[in-house]
């Protein structure tokens, strides 16, 4: 597994069908960990997607040493991937809601107070994805914060800008996804 | 755009303490109120934010229902998932249950984990009313598609307990004739989607069932609809996107699907598809094996397919060792040499054909291949044929007019902007006249003015005055009551002309320059240079309104007497110089213009450096003559050159700056890159309104030039709405011999061919004879002549008396000024005589353009086959009646 990804990763830059296999690749072990925790931790039924995408990069790189660019893909590739699962699972949610009686899966979700609710993270995505066209860094900068598990300085590193552009990006996404989220 | 501006002060202002932030928005702004008013908008947003984006550390999400994938006893929406019945790249299908409304057993489709569901949906949404209308016994029906519990998307379809067609025929060992038999059922059931507007993208045994439960086999198309749906546009998120794309086998995959362009996958596609699957049915193989492919990454599949280099099916079985081609042969009830007979010329043509790399040469529509196999079947002559590589007349014609057209469009803009040029030239050299004279010029002309203004003030006609109100209040005023001397009177009328001209009002402006000309031939000599100015700047009117035959001899005098005296590396003589050249190659002489506008370009280097904006305009031309003879490298690297000086130097909104766009932009169009050049053209659309407005004619002309991209692309809806509003705009506006009316009238022949005349609106249709009865009556280039005998010809009720009439004296046109295309509009003639049932003329006069027609030009096997056509007609009058060739 380790040896795979490693070696999809150095082929990815160039070849689509590597690069889509390793979409699949680490969606699959992103989900399957999310699946784990799911089983362990029947009470608090929420999770860190920051913390999957580590723990996903220990399980598939693990301590095989991978150049900088190679690095840069993987979360680029799994801030990516970690977005579509949740996103997903927040549509399937709110469709529920909606009125999905005849639903064999029961919902047991009361999720904890501090959980984000799926409009919340519908939204955001939403935003996210326009605010992508207006300003891409600075919503790659969000996408590896939010659903990478990257801090602003390790954003900063990976798009390899200086931490004071990554400041600015923040601040002005910040602003500009709140102002599309809620218009005032 | 947000300004990197905005961000460095909302940050700056950020990292203050809260109670600074305002005084130093403030003074961070310095006075500009617009960017204050947003900076402190968003600094107010940002501070509204609440959740992850105030704490991002904290983002953390509820993940509670079950995320596994769907198995056997799950439900979803109203099914109930029976038993797997197939898994494979795109996800799994499962047989289900449905008990509500109906009780049936269906097929859902589950997709693999990673798509973005939504978009799926939308996609799917998008066809779904057209999918609804799908109803073809060939064809599964898709009922619903929804988002399952575990967030994929599904498909619910009817179920299709069947073989993959090649395995069916494999199986039952059909022959030859058994097998094209159910091939051409298939064709049938994509033709009848491909009339509903959808395509399937996808096609390929495994998505071609076969049932036999007794008597006939039936082929079913499955998942029609799907790919599409699944199909992610080229986003952001490219790494994954792109890949997507190639998930499924390439062997079905035509060049366009390869190069990863949705933009450029339509209906013949399919057809390319389809071409596989027959290559397949016939030689046990697909033209690329899946080892070959394996063995390429995705841009030499791209080459690979595109250079169309494999066998033909015939010789694909001589590829073979011998036990494979011996067991190939058995399954088909041949030996090797009986079949690798069979399958020689006829099949293999057709086969060829559908599987042409460019998709204007494949097969138009599923039908006509559909029914070159049953021509085949019937023992009649095929359609197909090896060298000529065969298509419609109409295409041929249009191939050469297009270029032609194009080049001619991205031109004209040209001479508006020199337009705008002499007019700021004309003021500064009035500061050189004597001072006193100046003075009481200046005086009348603003006295003139003055009262022409005022003669409309807005009490009377409201506060919507416009500038050709002003303009004819003060032509009116000029006729009729001005008393100034004749200099002023030029200078008026000229300006006057010049701001007719810009709004498009050629008449009107025709009028002020043939007045300006009189009045200042009265006391100037013929080549004084503002007399030589203004009859330059009618020619180039004319010639912008499509009289290029006049417009040419004017220009050539007044660039004659003016180089003359000023010479050539002379700011005025550089000016008209390039717009002589324009109607040269106008009129079909661009070696000629290519000359001259390489020695504009040289002085233009000399004389205002590399990155003048004349310099810049210098650089299009060449390139737009270059390209027309066919020196497409340097053409290239012209245009890049100025879209880069353009972009480096100028506003984007400059006219020079939407030049080169348009100049990248028709070079990408006319070397096949639509998908490249429509993002630009779009662009070029929305430069234009918002500088000229909706209804000008350079904002027409790139509409114009968008709905050609598009239908080239075959994007065949799209592009004849926005050239049904084209043509309404242009209608409004335009003469009807300009060369954007003509080129919408052969535009809207192309759409008939493609989706018939029923496909075009009633009103369209009107206005589209009215422009053509009008055009025949006004002064024409030979190549507007040209189109307009296609169109008379061609749009019902059918004109041939004037179509000839057209013809005719385009080819007279043509054989007097030496014009190279002369072969092409005989082509023209000679169908015309066809028609009209005088087929010894039309042999002869299609031999004539035959002989005149360059060795390598494509078209020549196509001009052949007409030839072919005329003479059949001419040995069996009784025969087939006279219709189009091809």
């Amino acid at each position: 597994m380790q040896s795979d990804v490693t070696q999809l990763l150095s082929q990815a830059a160039g070849d689509a069908r590597a690069s889509a296999r390793l979409f699949e690749l680490v969606y699959t072990d992103l989900r399957a960990i999310a699946s784990a925790h799911m089983r362990n931790e029947r009470e608090a039924h929420t999770l860190q997607p920051t913390a999957l995408v580590s723990e996903a990069f220990v399980r598939l790189v693990g301590g095989t040493p991978i150049d900088f660019a190679d690095r840069r893909h993987f979360f680029r590739v799994a801030s990516e991937a970690m977005r579509r699962i949740l996103i997903d699972h927040a549509r399937a949610r709110l469709a529920d809601k909606r009125g999905g009686a005849a639903r064999r899966v029961a919902l047991s979700d009361e999720p904890a107070h501090d959980a984000l609710e799926p409009e919340t993270l519908v939204a955001l995505d939403e935003a996210l994805e326009r605010f992508s066209s207006e300003d891409p860094r600075a919503a790659e900068i969000v996408r590896l914060r939010f659903f990478g598990g990257l801090t602003l300085e390790q954003a900063a590193d990976l798009l390899e800008v200086s931490r004071r552009t990554a400041i600015r990006d923040w601040n002005f996404a910040r602003a500009r996804l709140s102002e599309l989220m809620n218009p005032p | 755009m947000t300004s990197e501006r905005v961000k460095d002060i909302l940050s700056d202002a950020l990292e203050r303490p809260a109670h600074e932030r305002d005084a130093y928005i403030t003074e961070a702004c310095a006075g500009d109120a617009p960017l204050e008013a947003r900076v402190r908008e968003l600094a107010r947003a940002w501070a509204r934010a609440t959740g992850p984006l105030a704490e991002p550390g904290s983002l953390i999400v509820g993940l509670s229902s079950d995320i596994r994938a769907e198995k056997p006893g799950d439900r979803i929406g109203a099914y109930t998932l029976l038993e797997v019945l197939g898994e494979g790249g795109f996800g799994i299908v499962f047989r289900a249950r449905q008990d509500e409304p109906v009780r049936r057993e269906l097929a859902v489709k589950v997709l693999r984990p990673g798509m973005d569901s939504r978009a799926v949906l939308a996609r799917f949404d998008a066809e779904r009313q057209a999918l609804a209308r799908l109803a073809h016994p060939a064809i599964a029906r898709i009922y619903d598609a929804g988002v399952a519990p575990s967030g994929r998307p599904y498909f619910a379809m009817e179920l299709v307990e069947g073989y993959p067609l090649t395995d069916f025929c494999d199986a039952r060992s059909l022959d030859v004739r058994e097998r094209i038999e159910l091939f051409t059922r298939v064709c049938h059931a994509v033709q009848h989607a491909h009339q509903k507007g959808i395509i399937h993208r996808d096609l390929k045994p495994s998505n071609i069932l076969v049932t036999q439960d007794a008597g006939e086999p039936e082929p079913k198309v499955i998942d029609f609809g799907i790919a599409k749906a699944t199909d992610e546009p080229l986003t952001d998120n490219s790494v994954i996107t792109l890949a997507r794309q190639l998930v499924g086998t390439p062997r079905y995959m035509s060049p366009e699907q390869a190069s990863l362009d949705p933009a450029a996958v339509d209906a013949r596609s399919d057809i390319y598809s389809l071409g596989v699957v027959l290559y397949e049915l016939l030689t046990g193989s697909t033209p690329l094996s899946d080892e070959r492919i394996r063995d390429m990454g995705v841009t030499s599949l791209h080459d690979a397919l595109s250079r169309g280099e494999f066998h033909k099916p015939s010789t694909r079985l001589t590829s073979f060792d011998e036990p494979l081609a011996q067991a190939v042969a058995r399954r088909r009830g041949e030996t090797i040499e009986r079949l690798r007979e069979t399958l020689r010329n006829d099949l293999d043509w057709i086969v060829m054909r559908a599987v042409e790399p460019d998709p204007a040469r494949r097969y138009p529509t599923a039908f006509a291949l559909a029914r070159d196999l049953e021509r085949y079947l019937a023992g009649q002559p095929v359609e197909a044929r090896p060298p000529s590589r065969v298509y419609l007349a109409r295409k041929f014609a249009r191939r050469h007019r297009a270029g032609v057209t194009a080049a001619t469009l991205t031109v004209l803009a040209l001479v508006a902007g020199l337009g705008v040029a002499i007019y700021a030239f004309d003021r500064a050299s009035r500061q050189r006249d004597a001072a006193q004279l100046a003075l009481e010029e200046a005086n009348s002309i603003t006295d003139f003015l003055a009262r022409a203004i005022s003669s409309i003030a807005p009490d009377e006609r409201g506060v919507g005055v416009k500038v050709a109100d002003i303009l004819d209040a003060a032509a009116s005023e000029m006729e009729t009551s001005y008393q100034g001397r004749d200099s002023a009177r030029a200078r008026i009328h000229q300006v006057l002309a010049n701001a007719y001209w810009h709004l498009g009002e050629y008449a009107k402006g025709e009028r002020q320059y043939r007045a300006a000309i009189s009045f200042r031939e009265r006391f100037a000599p013929p080549d004084d240079p503002s007399l030589l100015r203004t009859r330059s700047n009618l020619a180039s009117l004319l010639y912008e309104r499509g009289d290029v035959g006049p417009a040419l001899l004017m220009m050539k005098d007044a660039v004659e007497l003016h180089t003359s005296k000023y010479g050539e590396k002379n700011e005025e003589s550089l000016g008209m110089l390039g717009n002589y050249a324009l109607m040269l190659r106008a009129a079909g002489q661009p070696d000629q213009s290519a000359a001259i506008e390489r020695r504009v370009l040289a002085a233009r280097l000399e004389l205002n450096g590399e990155d003048h904006r004349r310099t810049l305009g210098a650089r299009i031309n060449l390139a737009n003559s270059l390209f027309a003879i066919g020196e497409v490298a340097e053409a290239e690297t012209l245009y890049r050159t100025a879209l880069a000086t353009a972009e480096r130097t100028l506003p984007p909104d400059t006219h020079e700056a939407i030049l080169a766009l348009e100049g990248v932009s028709n070079f990408l169009h006319r070397t096949g890159r639509q998908a490249e050049a429509i993002p630009l053209a779009r662009r070029i659309i929305e430069a234009r309104e918002r500088v000229f407005g909706p209804n000008h004619p350079q904002t027409i002309m790139a509409m114009y030039n968008l709905g050609a991209n598009l239908l080239d692309t075959g994007a065949l809806e799209e592009g004849r709405d926005l050239q049904v509003e084209t043509l309404r705009r242009d209608r409004a506006t335009l003469p009807a011999n300009h060369v954007v009316s003509i080129a919408l009238v052969t535009n809207f022949l192309f759409i008939a061919d493609e989706l018939g005349w029923s496909a075009i609106p009633t009103d369209t249709r009107d206005e589209l004879l009215a422009l053509i009865h009008e055009a025949a009556e006004l002064p024409l280039t030979r190549s507007s002549r040209n189109d307009l005998a296609n169109a008379l010809a061609d749009i019902p009720p059918a004109d041939l008396p004037l179509a000839r009439r057209m013809a005719e004296i385009a080819c007279a046109d043509a054989e007097a000024a030496g014009d190279s295309f002369l072969y092409g509009y005989l082509d023209t003639l000679a169908m015309v005589m066809h028609r009209q049932g005088e087929h010894a003329a039309a042999i002869e006069t299609q031999k004539r353009a035959i002989e005149l027609t360059p060795k390598n030009d494509p078209g020549l096997g196509e001009l052949n086959e007409h030839l072919h056509t005329y003479e059949a007609a001419l040995e069996d009058p009784a025969g087939e009646p006279p219709s189009p060739p091809g």
